[in-house]
Order: structure tokens, then sequence, then C-alpha cells
């Protein structure tokens, strides 16, 4: 059987997702990045290897996610997607005529709008990480309450208490305030996920042309308290698919069976790549007053790539030999 | 007198040839580094322009290098960049130089005036010298801009990654060394033939505009060199306003005059700023089937601020997509790397679609 390997190395979780050729899911991974994304890539893509039958073959793999261009250097990837384009490639498969996609993660969150099937907007957070998945596992930690339950907790309560949604700083010394006063957790909590959408809202989501249907995935989707928050604010129904949490893995799949079909064999290195060793060496340029911190990194003793120079003359010695990237 | 004056584009190169050329000593500011931005950013103002960090960061090093002399363009201005001579030479005294400052008020259409004014700057210079240095300035600043346009172009299609830059910067190099009109001409033509030997054909091409505040326009370093970036992702890049364009429409301004009008329906007068040409080539670039617009801006550059919310607006009505990026010290590289990227693939994936509505 074809199969299509999707791997999302995002700042909080590393997801892969593998595919059959009509998109189907067969398995998936997500772990969390705990600031080792080589390790989480070899880690996913072991535990991928170990499940699989016999008779399956990984015909293309493609990468996404902040860590997409480290990822596919592992894997040896067909295709290095931004996770714009692969949740926008996700969502349409799931729901072809899907029009809105809000998307909060761990660190950032986006919002995709579609038409006929092809992005025409996008916007993702700019300036703070205010109102991403962080900032609600802190909150859940100070309560004492698992962040598993915090959707459930937020849908109980019958009123909700107005908290600033502008900053995280901020909407902690509010919350804190208003628990002194004696307002209940559940209506805290609810307050909360209320700020969370007023900020998505008003900054990313901001002139944008939200209508239905709308879908609603990164980790964050598992809050039920935010789902109902956003349905209310929006007045619209909103929908989370059944995989909200690996999306973007699932359209760097999709991508990459996209990418083998422009070439005839795979880059893909196979599942021996959790055993090999990845180095990442580091050193400052001297070359001019920049000072460049350039990035090294080494399979088993052989640089693979450079980066982190302004004027390129590192990137550039490698990226010539090597065959680049697929980036149709 | 060991005269200096601030990074922007290749304004060095011209500036350098018209000083040099009425016999006058020159210190060109070292190229703009991490490290001169950082004088800026430490220096000036927080919510100040980038463009006055950088340019401050310059003159700084300039004075280490020797310079006692800056000439600044400033006068009632544009917009805050009327006062950056000003503000410049307050920061400058508080840090402990002592340099003559001199600034120039720009033509605004009067170019007897302007010629009259730089001419008395140099009481020892006579009308001809000035012309004469003149007119091998302005030969550079022609054949720069010319060369530059081509590297936007040809760049997307190199064989070899980092090759057309490194061509380019050889002969921007030759360029600023001669003092011969008729060699500047012949270089820049022979530049722009072999930037082109050194490229691939390639099949679908996106064309991206882009338009702004005109000093991100022109120095890469304050854009991340966002130019550079799009070339390499395979994109022809249409700067839509050049050092030769500035000094055109300071001197003819029957130039203002028509963007104004192809601006009218969104913005029918000049809020400062570069805006008015951010607005009216928009326009120009939609109607020329451009895949797809960028506006750079500085963090806090009011007009340009309002201009994107007029671009949302022409955005929707012109259906061309239009993506706005603001630029300071503090801009990371990743966020904005995943930007373009995924604005590239937008106007791909649009491109393909419109083809096969066409064509099936």
């Amino acid at each position: 059987m074809k199969t299509y390997l999707g791997v999302d190395v995002g700042s909080v979780s590393t997801d892969i997702a593998l595919i059959d050729e009509d998109g189907n899911v067969l398995d998936s991974v997500y772990l969390r990045t705990q600031g080792q994304p080589i390790k989480a890539v070899q880690d996913g893509i072991r535990q991928i290897g170990d499940r699989l039958d016999g008779n399956v073959k990984v015909c293309g793999v493609g990468t996404t996610g902040s860590g997409r261009q480290l990822a596919g250097l592992i894997v040896g990837a067909d295709i290095v997607k931004n996770e714009i384009t692969a949740h926008a490639v996700a969502s349409s498969r799931i729901l072809p005529d899907v029009h809105t996609i809000l998307e909060i993660g761990g660190q950032d969150s986006k919002i995709i709008i579609l038409r006929n099937g092809i992005v025409t907007d996008f916007a993702m957070n700019t300036v703070c990480a205010a109102g991403t998945g962080s900032f609600l596992d802190q909150q859940a930690y100070r309560l004492g309450i698992p962040i598993e339950k915090f959707g459930d907790m937020a849908l109980k309560a019958n009123t909700s208490v107005r908290i600033a949604g502008r900053c995280t700083v901020f909407a902690e010394s509010d919350m804190i305030h208003k628990q002194q006063l004696g307002y209940s957790t559940e209506e805290i909590i609810n307050g909360l996920c209320e700020a969370l959408v007023r900020n998505y809202l008003n900054n990313i989501g901001k002139g944008k042309d939200i209508a239905e249907p709308i879908l609603f995935q990164g980790g964050v989707a598992a809050n039920k308290g935010i789902k109902a928050a956003f349905e209310r604010a929006l007045g619209m129904d909103v929908v989370v698919p059944e995989y909200y949490g690996i999306m973007g893995a699932i359209g760097a799949a999709l991508l990459a069976e996209e990418a083998v079909k422009r070439q005839d064999v795979t880059r893909f290195k196979g599942f021996e790549i959790s055993d090999m060793s990845f180095v990442n060496n580091g050193f400052d340029c001297n070359g001019c007053a920049n000072m460049c911190e350039v990035v090294e990194f080494v399979q088993n003793g052989c640089v693979l790539a450079r980066w982190g120079d302004k004027c390129g003359k590192w990137t550039n010695s490698i990226y010539n030999k090597e065959s680049s990237l697929n980036r149709a | 007198m060991k005269l200096t004056y601030p990074h922007m584009g290749n304004l060095d190169i011209i500036l350098k040839a018209f000083f040099e050329g009425m016999g006058k000593e020159v210190v060109v500011p070292p190229p703009i580094t991490e490290k001169t931005l950082s004088i800026g950013v430490r220096n000036c103002p927080e919510f100040a322009c980038l463009p006055l960090k950088i340019t401050l960061g310059n003159f700084v090093e300039a004075m280490e290098k020797g310079a006692d002399t800056i000439i600044m363009l400033g006068g009632f201005g544009p917009c805050r960049f009327g006062y950056y001579g000003q503000v410049q030479r307050e920061i400058v005294r508080d840090m402990g130089y002592n340099p003559k400052i001199i600034i120039v008020e720009p033509p605004h259409g009067d170019l007897k005036g302007f010629i009259k004014n730089v001419v008395s700057l140099f009481p020892d210079m006579t009308l001809k010298d000035v012309i004469n240095a003149g007119k091998i300035a302005w030969q550079k600043m022609i054949y720069l801009d010319k060369m530059e346009k081509a590297l936007l172009v040809l760049r997307a299609h190199e064989s070899r990654r980092g090759i057309v830059t490194q061509k380019y910067n050889e002969y921007v190099n030759y360029i600023d060394r001669t003092s011969d009109v008729r060699e500047i001409k012949r270089l820049s033509l022979e530049a722009i033939k072999e930037m082109k030997s050194l490229t691939k054909p390639a099949d679908t091409t996106l064309r991206i505009a882009v338009v702004g505040e005109i000093y991100l326009l022109v120095e890469p370093f304050a854009s991340q060199d966002i130019f550079k970036e799009l070339n390499e992702q395979g994109v022809e890049v249409k700067k839509t306003e050049y050092i030769t364009d500035v000094v055109f429409s300071c001197i003819m301004p029957w130039r203002l005059s028509k963007i104004k009008r192809t601006a009218s329906p969104y913005l029918n007068q000049v809020i400062g700023g570069h805006a008015i040409y951010t607005i009216g080539n928009t326009r120009l670039c939609a109607d020329d089937g451009y895949d797809g617009v960028i506006q750079i801006f500085p963090f806090t550059c009011t007009p340009e601020v309002v201009s994107k919310a007029i671009l949302s607006k022409m955005s929707k009505d012109l259906d061309i997509p239009v993506m706005s990026l603001s630029f300071d010290e503090n801009t990371g590289q990743a966020g904005y790397r995943t930007r373009i990227e995924a604005f590239v693939d937008l106007l791909m994936r649009r491109r393909n679609m419109n083809f096969v509505n066409t064509y099936c």
C-alpha cells in the first residue's frame, strides 16, 4: 500500500501523520517538542515505523511548522511548506467548501480565508503570543486544573467574568483580582475563554471576511469552552474536525503526495533516521561587523546544511552542492 | 572638511561621485550592519522610525572614521523625516561629537533654487564644477537603478544560488570606481548582459510589486532584504520607487499630479510620506496584471499605516492579494519568512486555479 508521511514540528508539539493515497489517516503521533526538535522527530518517526505493517511503503514525506527546515533535512523531505499552506490543504480536503479556518496552537494563532478551495487571505499573530495554548496551559497549572478539564469547566458557568484580553500578564493579574473578589473558578475560566476569543478576533481576525463553514483546529480546539465562546462571539457554527490537533501534519503529507507525482522517487531516508546521529554545531562568523551566528546541521558526521548568515556565503556553500528541496 | 552622509541603497555611490567630483574629501559610512543599527537603537527615541536609527548609526560610524561634516536632507519635509536632521544634530551633540551639520532643503519643484542652494554651501566652487560633478552623479544614479531593476528580475532565475548577486556587486564596484560618463553606461549594460547569462529559463513566474515607504524600498538592510528573499523563491520583483523616481518627482512636479489622479478613487490628497505613491502604484500594478502586492514600511510610519487600511479595500476591489509588513529593530526573521512563503504559495495556487478555470 502506498502511504505518505507528514511531519509538523511546532514550538510546543511535534505531530506526524501517515495517510494513504485517498487521504485517510492511518496512524498518527503527537509529541511535546520540549525544546528538542531533532529528538522529537526521531522519536515520532520511530513510533510510526515500529507500528508499520510489512506491506506498507512510504512513498513521500513532507514537513511543515516552525521547525520544517530542520525536519526536512532529517527525514529527506520531498516538500517543505509553511504551516499556513499545510493547514489550508488539509482543511479543504476534509471540508471542500470550507470558508474560514481558525487555528490556535501552542505559541501562535492563524486565520485563513478560502474561497473555492484556494487561500485568498491569511493572518498570523504578529506582536506576541498572548491568547495561545501556552497561556491556557499556564493558567490551568496555576489554578491546579488539568488542561483537559478546562473546557468542560467553562461550559458549566452561567455567566462569565470580563477579563482583560490584550496581554497575558494583565489577564493573569485580572484573573487573580476576580478570584480574590470571590467569583467561581468556572466563571473565571469562562471569562478567560471569552477574552482569548476577543483578542483573537480583534487582532488577527480584524477586517477578515469570516463566514461559514468554519473549521477550528490546532491544539486549543480541544477546549470546548473556547469553541463555545467563538460561536457566541461570531453568531455562527464552528466545526472542530476529528484530527484537529494534527491538521498541519496531514496537510504536509497531502502536499508530499502532490509533490511526488512530479518526480519519480521519494527522498525519504527511511525509518533508519531514528537511529542516525544528528548534531547542531554553531559558530560566530567573523567576516564582518554583523557577527552572524551560523548554525551547522550534521548527519553522521556530514554537514547537511548551514543557515543564520545574512550574506548567504555559508548557506549558499552547501545549498548549491545539494539539490534544492522542492518548493513548487 | 571630511564629508559624510547617510546610507540609502546606492545613494552613497552617487553622493561620493558628486562630492569627490568637486574635489571634496568624502568619508563613506561603513556598510550597514547590526552594529550600526544597535548604535541607532541605543541613542534614538524608541518609537522613532527605523530609518532615523540606521542613519544615525551611519553618522556615528563615519565620524569614528574621521568625518567632521555631515550632510543631511531635511527641511519641513513630507513627514517626521523633515525633523531627522535637527534631531540627529542634537543626538550626536549629546553623544559628545561636534560635527558640522549641513541640512539641505530638497528642491520641491524649484530646481534652480536647489542648485543655487547647494552651490552656496561650497563657496570655493564654481557653477561649472558643480554641474560637471552633477553629471557623473546623475549618470551613476540612472544606471545603478537600471542595474538594480534588472537584478530583481534576473535573480529570480539564477542557475546557482548567489551568483547573480555576486555579479551585480562586482559591477556596482566597477561603477563606483570610474568617473567616465560613457563608461558608467557601458558597465551597466554589460552587467545586465552578464547577469542574464547566469540565469536558467523558467516556466511559470510570479511577479510581485513592492510598495511602501521610500527608505525601506531603497535600502535592503531595513527590510531584511525582502527583495532577495522573494527572488530566492523564484518570484520576479518590481520595486515601485527608486532613488531616480524620488529625484524626478522632486524636479518634475507633474509626476505628483499624475500619481494623485491614479490614486484618487482611494486617496485624493497627499497625507505625508510616500502614501500617495503607495496607493497610486498599487492601482497601476493591479492594472498591469501583477500577481500580488507587498507593502513594506517602518513600524509606526503613520502615512503607511493609513495606506495599509486603504490597501485592504483596494485588494478586494481590484482583486489583487496585498500583504502588509512593518519592520523595526525587533522584527524577527522566522515569522516574516513564513508569511512571505505563505503569500507566494497563495499567489501560485491562485494562478493555477485561474488557469484551470479559463482553460477547462
